[in-house]
């Protein structure tokens, strides 16, 4: 009984992606990640706690949150809108008020209920695609009961499953959620764990572990998301691959750098902490990959 | 450069100019020789002008036929209306859009030409028949000359189709390539020698079939003018094997001048000559071409056995097919073009769909056929694909491939098994259901057996809802032609102002009947079509004019409602903020939308309304809402009859009358502020759907699309990267059939363009839900900085055109 009232931290559910797995899926992501990788395009999914996105676009700095912030944290200043994060609770009172959908409350706790509702409305997609259900984030195994009887309520629907995680995780986590999964996501950006730990705030120990763990056991997909500065050099990123190789794991997909996160970071009051702001092309990437010797994997690169 | 590309340079490079060819001769005939039959007139006027009309072929066509005197030229079409011509004849040259070239020393020409037809002409006779009997309501034009200029009752509809043809309609192509024009000369002929001389409508049927076979000759002499002028290219042609191609063309406008086709190019060129020689009888618009894959595949078939075609030279031969009927162009007046956003002609061709023993009819030209649109990548003609549960998946990517390649929307696709549906509900036979095709826009007909179907009204749903809420006043005219049997601040419940919009709609509607009597017994009676008469399967049996309606098959008038989705949202905004929370109260509603939601606390209002439910977010409340709203005229209009026969079937397209629509509605309770546009078609208000194309799917399919029959349509918009690989374009595929399955019936997808992401730039607040997709990483395109908003429009430009 205690499961109906068990909830889940989300700030986005998204319908009808198509590049999270296979056939149409929707695309549960929840909030809270125990990585920084500081070019994340998706800065709200790190704190598990709500936060107010305001849209500079659609402002017109008409007043309306300043006046019914009860703490305080938004004011004019010039005429232009500012907000204080220490003081703001993301208590959502702005949204409530703002005529132009400016503002936004990102994050919400949701019941298993509420989200199967959401997921039931296309099962009849997921069916003629073979699609399904994709949790993501953030990283998603944070929520390790929430995300668990997620899956076996997916699982009950009979829905495809996938999850999207960093791999960073304690084994008996994903060994928990194995029986549950269809297909795996999983992020490996470095083999050198003190670099990882540098950059991302974590070692790389724990994903190599899953990565092992995982191999034979479930179709996974290896995510590589090519940084510049971080892993792009040919060297680091033959590393890679040898390692999933290793593994045996047989399906690796490079995803290039882009900068279409620097807009949600202002967004949230935030500056993009990554230094490089150039994207890479999808030429430079396909350049680097075929220089890499990935015999017995197939390849694939996201845009 | 490619041959198409030649073609597409050689069109182009024409400025669109008005040729009075047509009218000169028009006039002549018709106006010269009173006292005789109109449609024996007519016809003589057709016949001259297929004789004198300047022909050309371009230097590299590979079909032949033309209906001005240039590419891209429009004839005058005097004998439907002249007003707007003489109104506008110093702006054609100079309007905003759609501008034509009137050649030195025309204009005093044309000026004569309409002076000679003021007082005779179709637009006077519905003009005289519309005041003797519904004067009392009709109003003129919008106020302060705003938006379109066209006469209208109480703007909660506007009348259409009083200055030029009638058109809608599909000929009987299978027929006559069977037979070519000779044996249906032939059969008009012995039909003729056979009348009863007793018989009271003797001399009516005597001057119909008279005026036949006059037309057909005339399209026997045209189509030998056509190989004359090609024997005359291919002497003077230097190159070897330019002479070839016009010597062919020249024996193959000679052998189908009066027989029968036998191959698959012969049968195309056919099929060309109707098409244009029909938009030369009269210049009604939505002349469709039918089931071009399904009715040529038997010639195909054959020549590829015998070795006389391959799958490339098919292409170019659709392509050149799809450039000509890209090349006839049609001048209208500026309030029309501005509602029908063009010079577009309407001409559907639809591929796919089902034989008539219900087996999938795809077959190796309708790929072929999606090669060639996708190459040729122009906005006219309209190409659609009929999918359905026979239809096969691959069939389905090879269209979503055809509309990445095109880059402009094309094809839109349609749902077979509803259309089906739609035809059956109404009393067509299933074999002859499943031989429908996309008619104009949306418009499902039986090719060769629908009649012509006026549309005589576009009824404005949102003006209807805001007579309702104002006690039945228009606040723009202060008019109340049918005041409320209560008044809406007394309303208790949503049913109740349910209840006083159909009020309004019970009074407004009886007027569709009133001015479809008035446009239909004009064509008869000023303007009949004995050309296009002869290429319907039964009208030279029944000896009377296609414009005469009746008959043995079927009929059906075109009833336009606009502004469902607005409706469905601002009752269940009044639902909820009203009655279910009880906000506010409608007076306080009223009060709102009356001041345009301005000042605090109206924003606050406002503010409420739009967070109520909206159509497109898979939202029980307000889907079923819009099928309320839906049912309601196809309920409604059941109770009347065309003067024609058969029925009057609703549609909820809308063309581009949403935004003039608009233009006449103040704020109304959806929170859309005084002259916005109202939605198009049945997509979602713009910026509303936030959840994402399934739910879009998912709440348009709730609504019974079978109960309108001449269909309706949705859009939606993509960004190309979501259809960037084979293996996205198959699970677009599968969302598709997801949504047909599930009822929906039409849908057709924009791959963004570039003009709409520039256009996003100047007002996002219209596109807020516009999604950008970067693999597993999605943004709003609003959010975005600008640099990657201009990143993405070069992007988008260069797929466009990949």
């Amino acid at each position: 009984m205690e499961n109906i009232k068990l909830q889940g931290e989300l700030f986005d559910i998204q319908r009808f992606s198509l590049d999270d797995g296979p056939g149409i899926r929707t695309v549960v992501f929840l909030k809270g990640c125990n990585q920084a990788c500081p070019w994340c395009h998706n800065p709200e999914s790190l704190s598990v706690k709500p936060q107010i996105f305001r849209v500079q676009s659609l402002c017109t700095a008409c007043g309306r949150c300043a006046q019914n912030c009860k703490q305080g944290a938004v004011t004019l200043e010039d005429g232009r809108y500012v907000r204080d994060p220490e003081r703001c609770v993301a208590c959502g009172e702005c949204v409530k008020v703002c005529p132009n959908d400016g503002c936004k409350l990102l994050g919400k706790a949701w019941t298993v209920d509420e989200v199967m509702r959401v997921l039931y409305k296309d099962r009849l997609y997921y069916r003629e695609s073979d699609g399904g259900v994709t949790f993501s984030g953030g990283e998603p195994t944070l929520q390790h009961a929430f995300l668990l009887e997620m899956l076996k309520r997916c699982r009950d629907a009979g829905f495809h499953t996938a999850i999207e995680t960093n791999g960073n995780n304690d084994w008996q986590v994903y060994e928990s959620l194995l029986p549950l999964l269809d297909y795996v996501m999983i992020d490996l950006k470095h083999t050198d764990s003190e670099l990882h730990r540098k950059v991302i705030g974590a070692g790389n120990e724990r994903v190599l572990t899953t990565l092992k763990n995982l191999s034979g056991r479930v179709p996974v997909e290896v995510r590589v998301p090519v940084i510049p500065g971080f892993n792009a050099q040919r060297e680091q990123l033959q590393d890679i691959v040898n390692t999933v190789r290793d593994f045996g794991i047989k399906l690796i997909r490079f995803l290039p750098y882009h900068t279409f996160g620097i807009s949600k970071y202002l967004s949230l009051g935030e500056e993009y902490p990554y230094p490089v702001d150039e994207p890479m092309t999808e030429e430079q990437l396909t350049g680097l990959i075929d220089g890499l010797d990935t015999e017995g994997l197939e390849v694939l690169i996201g845009k | 450069m490619t041959r198409t590309e030649r073609i597409k340079a050689y069109i182009l490079n024409n400025a669109p100019e008005i040729c009075t060819e047509r009218a000169r001769i028009y006039t002549e005939e018709c106006l010269g020789n009173m006292a005789q039959p109109v449609d024996v007139r007519r016809a003589k006027a057709f016949r001259r002008f297929l004789n004198e009309m300047t022909l050309y072929i371009g230097p590299d066509d590979l079909l032949l036929g033309n209906t001005a005197s240039k590419p891209l030229a429009a004839s005058l079409f005097p004998e439907y209306a002249v007003d707007w011509i003489e109104d506008e004849l110093d702006t054609f040259e100079t309007r905003p859009r759609q501008r034509f070239v009137i050649p030195a020393g025309r204009k005093e020409e044309i000026r004569a030409i309409c002076k000679v037809w003021d007082g005779k002409t179709h637009f006077d006779r519905v003009d005289y028949t519309l005041k003797h009997t519904i004067g009392d309501v009709l109003m003129g034009p919008g106020p302060d000359g705003k938006g379109h200029q066209h006469p209208s009752i109480n703007q909660t509809m506007s009348i259409e189709h009083n200055q030029n043809g009638d058109g809608h309609i599909i000929p009987d192509y299978v027929s006559l390539l069977e037979t070519g024009f000779g044996p249906v000369l032939e059969h008009t002929k012995q039909k003729l020698a056979a009348l009863d001389e007793t018989d009271e409508a003797y001399l009516d049927q005597r001057s119909f079939l008279e005026s036949v076979i006059l037309s057909l000759q005339g399209a026997v002499e045209y189509t030998q003018r056509l190989g004359e002028l090609a024997t005359e290219h291919a002497e003077k042609e230097q190159n070897v094997a330019r002479r070839l191609e016009l010597m062919g063309l020249a024996r193959m406008c000679e052998k189908i001048s009066t027989k029968k086709p036998d191959t698959f190019y012969e049968a195309l060129q056919l099929v060309l000559i109707v098409h244009l020689l029909i938009q030369i009888e009269s210049n009604g618009h939505s002349i469709s071409l039918g089931r071009m894959d399904s009715y040529l595949y038997e010639f195909y078939k054959r020549d590829c056995e015998n070795g006389l075609m391959d799958p490339e030279k098919a292409q170019q031969l659709y392509e050149c097919f799809l450039l000509k009927c890209f090349e006839a162009n049609k001048l209208r007046d500026w309030g029309t073009t501005e509602i029908l956003g063009g010079n577009q002609l309407f001409q559907a061709i639809t591929l796919g769909g089902q034989t008539r023993d219900g087996k999938s009819a795809v077959n190796d030209l309708s790929y072929i056929f999606l090669k060639a649109l996708g190459h040729t990548n122009m906005n006219i003609p309209t190409v659609v694909v009929s999918v359905g549960k026979t239809t096969p998946i691959e069939f389905v990517d090879a269209s979503l491939k055809a509309l990445v390649a095109h880059g402009g929307g094309m094809p839109a696709f349609f749902n077979d098994d509803i259309a089906i549906e739609m035809m059956t509900r109404v009393g067509v036979s299933l074999e002859d259901a499943r031989d429908w095709a996309s008619m104009g826009c949306s418009e499902v007909r039986v090719p060769g057996k629908h009649a012509t179907g006026v549309t005589p009204v576009y009824v404005n749903m949102l003006k209807l809802l805001e007579l309702a809420l104002h006690d039945g006043r228009n606040p723009n005219t202060g008019k109340t032609l049918c005041g409320t049997s209560k008044s809406i601040k007394d309303c208790q419940s949503i049913d109740e102002v349910i209840g006083l919009f159909e009020e309004q709609l019970d009074f407004y509607l009886p007027y569709i009947p009133k001015i479809e009597r008035a446009i239909a017994e004009s064509y008869y009676t000023l303007t009949p079509t004995p050309f296009l008469s002869s290429v319907m399967d039964y009208r030279i049996d029944m000896a009377k004019d296609i414009s005469w309606g009746r008959g043995p098959n079927y009929n059906d008038t075109i009833v336009h409602a606009h502004g469902f989705p607005n409706v469905a949202n601002a009752l269940t905004a009044i639902d909820e903020v009203v009655f279910r929370r009880k906000k506010y109260t409608m007076k306080e509603v009223l009060d709102a939308m009356n001041a345009n939601f301005e000042g605090d606390e109206y924003i606050e209002i406002r503010k409420a309304l739009l967070d109520c439910p909206k159509l497109g977010n898979d939202l029980d409340e307000v889907d079923s809402m819009c099928g309320r709203v839906f049912r309601l005229m196809p309920d409604k209009m059941k109770q009347f009859k065309p003067l024609r026969g058969g029925q009057f079937g609703c549609t909820a397209q809308t063309v581009v009358m949403n935004v003039i629509d608009g233009e006449v509605i103040g704020a109304t309770p959806d929170g859309r502020l005084d002259g916005e546009s109202i939605a198009d078609n049945l997509s979602p208000v713009p910026g509303t759907d936030k959840n994402g194309i399934t739910a879009v799917f998912n709440s348009v399919a709730k609504i019974d699309h079978k109960l309108m029959d001449n269909g309706s349509i949705l859009n939606i918009k993509f960004h190309p990267s979501a259809l960037s690989s084979d293996e996205k374009i198959r699970k677009v595929s599968h969302a598709i059939r997801v949504y047909f399955a599930g009822g929906g019936f039409q849908v057709q997808f924009n791959v963004i363009s570039r003009e709409m992401l520039l256009d996003a730039q100047k007002h996002p607040e219209q596109y807020r839900q516009l999604v950008v997709k970067v693999a597993g990483f999605s943004a709003f395109y609003v959010e975005l900085e600008k640099k990657w908003q201009d990143h993405l429009i070069s992007r988008t430009e260069y797929a466009a055109y990949a």
